[in-house]
C-alpha cells in the first residue's frame, strides 16, 4: 500500500479544481479515490467529489463519474447516513444526465431518505436534489404540485444561509420565480419581481443578467409584447453576447417572437440570424471542449513510450526491484519556453545521475517522467545537485518503490504528480 | 404515492386534499429509505398529513381503527403531546407544512419500531409483520380469509404486542421521545420562519 499525505494529495487535487486542468484532474481523481479507499480516508473522498463532480458532469465526463461512483459506493455504509445519501445523489446526477429519468429518479428520491436521517439535516443538499427531481418530474405532475416543489424548493435553498450576496438571492427565487410564470401565477411572480429588482448587481454581471432577464419574460409571458421587446433590445446591447450564452440564446428567442408579433418583420428576420450565430458559436465551444490535449511524442532524444515504461517497471517491480520515479513539470513558464527546458533538464539529469537512468519520456509538452533505480536518501540530494545547474527552477515530484509495499508503475507516477499540483497550490495561496 | 384506506372518514374534498398531498412524490422520499412504499407507512403518513392538516379532524372510522389498530394507536400517541399541538398550529390548512410536518412524525415513528419495539419482539412475529407489511390487512377480516381462520388471531396478537411496546416506549423512554418531536418541531419552524422571511412583501 503506498503511504500517502492525505492533506498534500487533497490540496494538489483542489489546485487542478481551480486552475481548471481537467484532463490532469480526471486521470489524478482516479488514482486519488482509490488510494484514499485503500486508506479509509472516506469523508476526504466525500469532500473532492463535491467540489470534482459538478465539475466533471459540466464536462460530460460522465463515465468517469460513473465509475468513481461505483468504486466508492462499496466502501460507504449504509448507516453513515450523508456520506450514503451523497452517492445515492451522484448516483442520480448520472443517470440524469445520460437521460435514465427512472433510474436517476429513484436514486435522488433514495439520497432524501438518508438527507433526513442527518444531524445537521444537510438542507442545500435536499434543496439540489429536489431541484432536479422537480425537473424530471415536470411532465407527470400537476401544476398545483409543481408550484408547491418550486416554493418548498426555495424555501430549503435559504435556510440557514447568511449575508447573502445578489447572486444567491436570484439564485434562492429564480426557480420558483420560472414555475410562477410557467404555471401563468403572474401575481405571484411580479411580487418576485420586485425584489428581485431591488438588488444591486455589479454591471454587466450574471445576476443582473438574470434580474433583466426575469424582467422580460415576464412581460413576455403576460403578453405585453411591446415593453417585452423595449427591455430585450437593452438586454441584448447592454450585455456581452458570448458570456452566458444560453441566457442570450433565450432572450433572442423572446425579441424575435415579439418582434414577429408586432409586425417588425425585418427585425425579427436580423435577429434571426444574429441568433443563429450565437447558437453556432456555441456549438463550436462544446465541441472545443470535449476535444483531448493532444501527446507529443519524441520530444526527447531516445525516449521510451510511456506505455511500454509502464510494462517495463511493473514487471520489475513485481520481481522485487526498486525504483524512484521522478516527474518534471515546467507548466507554470512561457509555453514557447517549454520544450527547451525539458531537454535542458534531461542533460542535468544525465550528468547528474551516477546510475544509468532507466527509462524517461515526454509525457507532454510541460512534463518529463525518469525511472531511476535507487532510495529516497539519494534521490533527494541528485534532485537537489539537477536543480543547481538549471537557470529555472521546475515543479518536481517523486515516489519510490520499497520490498515492503510494491506499487505500480502508474500509482508511483501519479503519487508524483500529487507532489507538483500540491507544490502549485501552495505557490497560489503565497502569491 | 398511491392512496391508502384512512382510519379517518374522508368525504370527497377531503379525499381529494389528501391525494393531492400524496401526488409530492418527491417529498415523501423524504421519509425513511426503503418505508416511503410501504402500506403500513404510507397509511401511518397519510394519518399524521391529515392530522396536521385539518384543525378540526374528520372522525375516525370504527371498523378501520379496529383494523389498523396500529396506526390508530399511533397518531393518538402522538397527538396527545404539547409539541404535536404545537406543530399543528403551523401547519392546519397549509399542504406542504402538514406534509413535512408528516414526514417528520412518521420518521420518528418508524426509528421507534425499528429501534426499540422491532428488538423486542420475538422472531416469528417479526418475521409475520415483515411478511404482511406490503399488503391490505382489511384481508384479514374478508370472507375468503374467514374460511380459513374466522378470526386472525396472530395477525391481532402481533399487532397488539407492538402498540404494548410503543406505549411502554413512551412512558419509559418519554425524554427520548420528546426530544425526538423537539427535533421535528425545531425542523417545521426553521422552515415556516424561512419561508416568512423569503415570501413577505
Amino acid at each position: 500500500m503506498l503511504q500517502t499525505d492525505v492533506s498534500k494529495l487533497l490540496d494538489g487535487m483542489h489546485y487542478l479544481i481551480e486552475n481548471e486542468q481537467y484532463d490532469a484532474l480526471f486521470t489524478q481523481l482516479q488514482f486519488a479515490v482509490t488510494l484514499l479507499l485503500e486508506q479509509q480516508h472516506i469523508e476526504e473522498v466525500i469532500a473532492l467529489f463535491d467540489q470534482a463532480i459538478p465539475i466533471l458532469l459540466t464536462e460530460h465526463k460522465v463515465s468517469i463519474v460513473r465509475e468513481l461512483v461505483e468504486l466508492v459506493m462499496p466502501h460507504v455504509q449504509p448507516d453513515d447516513a450523508y456520506l450514503y445519501g451523497k452517492m445515492l445523489f451522484f448516483s442520480g446526477h448520472v443517470y440524469f444526465l445520460i437521460e435514465e429519468t427512472d433510474q436517476s429518479i429513484h436514486y435522488y428520491r433514495q439520497s432524501l431518505g438518508y438527507f433526513m436521517k442527518c444531524e445537521p439535516v444537510p438542507f442545500q443538499s435536499i434543496a439540489i436534489t429536489l431541484l432536479n427531481l422537480a425537473a424530471l418530474t415536470e411532465k407527470t405532475t400537476t401544476y398545483e404540485t409543481q408550484l408547491s416543489y418550486a416554493r418548498i424548493i426555495s424555501v430549503f435553498k435559504s435556510i440557514n444561509t447568511t449575508d447573502e450576496t445578489a447572486k444567491d438571492i436570484v439564485n434562492k427565487y429564480s426557480f420558483y420565480y420560472e414555475t410562477c410564470l410557467r404555471l401563468e401565477r403572474f401575481d405571484d411572480a411580479y411580487a418576485i419581481l420586485l425584489k428581485l429588482k431591488q438588488l444591486t448587481c455589479p454591471p454587466q454581471s450574471r445576476e443582473q443578467l438574470q434580474v433583466q432577464g426575469a424582467e422580460v419574460m415576464y412581460y413576455y409571458k403576460t403578453k405585453q409584447y411591446d415593453i417585452a421587446l423595449q427591455l430585450v433590445t437593452h438586454v441584448l446591447t447592454q450585455f456581452p453576447k458570448h458570456q452566458n450564452i444560453t441566457i442570450m440564446l433565450l432572450m433572442y428567442n423572446v425579441a424575435i417572437d415579439c418582434s414577429n408579433k408586432l409586425q417588425h418583420v425585418p427585425e425579427a428576420m436580423q435577429l434571426q440570424k444574429e441568433r443563429d450565430a450565437l447558437q453556432k458559436h456555441l456549438q463550436m465551444q462544446r465541441m472545443e471542449l470535449n476535444e483531448k490535449f493532444p501527446l507529443p511524442t519524441n520530444t526527447l532524444p531516445d525516449s521510451t513510450s510511456l506505455q511500454l515504461m509502464s510494462q517495463y517497471v511493473n514487471d520489475a517491480l513485481a520481481q522485487g526491484t526498486c525504483y524512484t520515479v521522478i516527474v518534471y513539470d515546467v507548466s507554470l513558464f512561457e509555453e514557447g519556453e517549454q520544450t527547451t527546458m525539458l531537454k535542458q533538464l534531461h542533460t542535468a539529469m544525465q550528468q547528474t545521475f551516477s546510475q544509468p537512468i532507466v527509462y524517461f519520456t515526454a509525457i507532454n509538452r510541460h512534463q518529463s517522467v525518469y525511472v531511476v533505480p535507487c532510495g529516497e536518501a539519494h534521490t533527494w540530494a541528485r534532485i537537489e545537485n539537477v536543480l543547481a545547474t538549471l537557470p529555472f527552477a521546475p515543479s518536481y515530484g517523486y515516489c519510490h518503490s520499497s520490498k515492503a509495499a510494491i506499487p505500480t508503475f502508474e500509482q508511483l507516477l501519479h503519487m508524483s504528480y500529487a507532489y507538483i499540483y500540491y507544490a502549485h497550490s501552495q505557490k497560489r495561496k503565497v502569491t | 404515492m398511491n392512496l391508502v384506506k384512512s382510519v379517518f372518514s374522508l368525504n370527497d374534498e377531503q379525499f381529494r386534499d389528501v391525494e393531492r398531498a400524496l401526488s409530492l412524490d418527491n417529498i415523501i422520499a423524504m421519509v425513511r429509505p426503503g418505508y416511503s412504499e410501504t402500506p403500513q407507512y404510507i397509511g401511518g403518513f397519510q394519518d399524521f398529513f391529515i392530522f396536521f392538516y385539518y384543525e378540526e379532524l374528520p372522525l375516525f372510522d370504527s371498523e378501520l381503527t379496529l383494523i389498523y389498530m396500529t396506526r390508530y394507536e399511533i397518531i393518538q400517541a402522538f397527538a396527545k403531546t404539547a409539541t404535536v399541538k404545537a406543530m399543528k398550529a403551523m401547519t392546519v390548512g397549509n399542504l406542504e407544512h402538514a406534509l413535512l410536518a408528516a414526514v417528520t412524525c412518521t420518521n420518528i415513528y418508524i426509528d421507534i419500531f425499528q429501534n426499540v419495539i422491532r428488538q423486542t419482539l420475538p422472531p416469528e412475529h417479526v418475521k409475520f409483520h415483515e411478511t404482511f407489511a406490503y399488503a391490505d390487512w382489511q384481508h384479514f377480516f374478508n370472507k375468503q380469509f374467514q374460511k380459513i381462520e374466522s378470526y386472525p388471531k396472530l395477525f391481532v396478537q402481533v399487532q397488539s404486542e407492538i402498540i404494548k411496546q410503543f406505549w411502554a416506549y413512551i412512558r419509559t423512554q418519554s425524554d427520548a421521545f420528546e426530544r425526538e418531536l423537539l427535533k421535528a418541531k425545531q425542523f417545521l419552524q426553521t422552515y415556516v420562519m424561512t419561508e416568512m422571511r423569503l415570501f413577505s412583501s
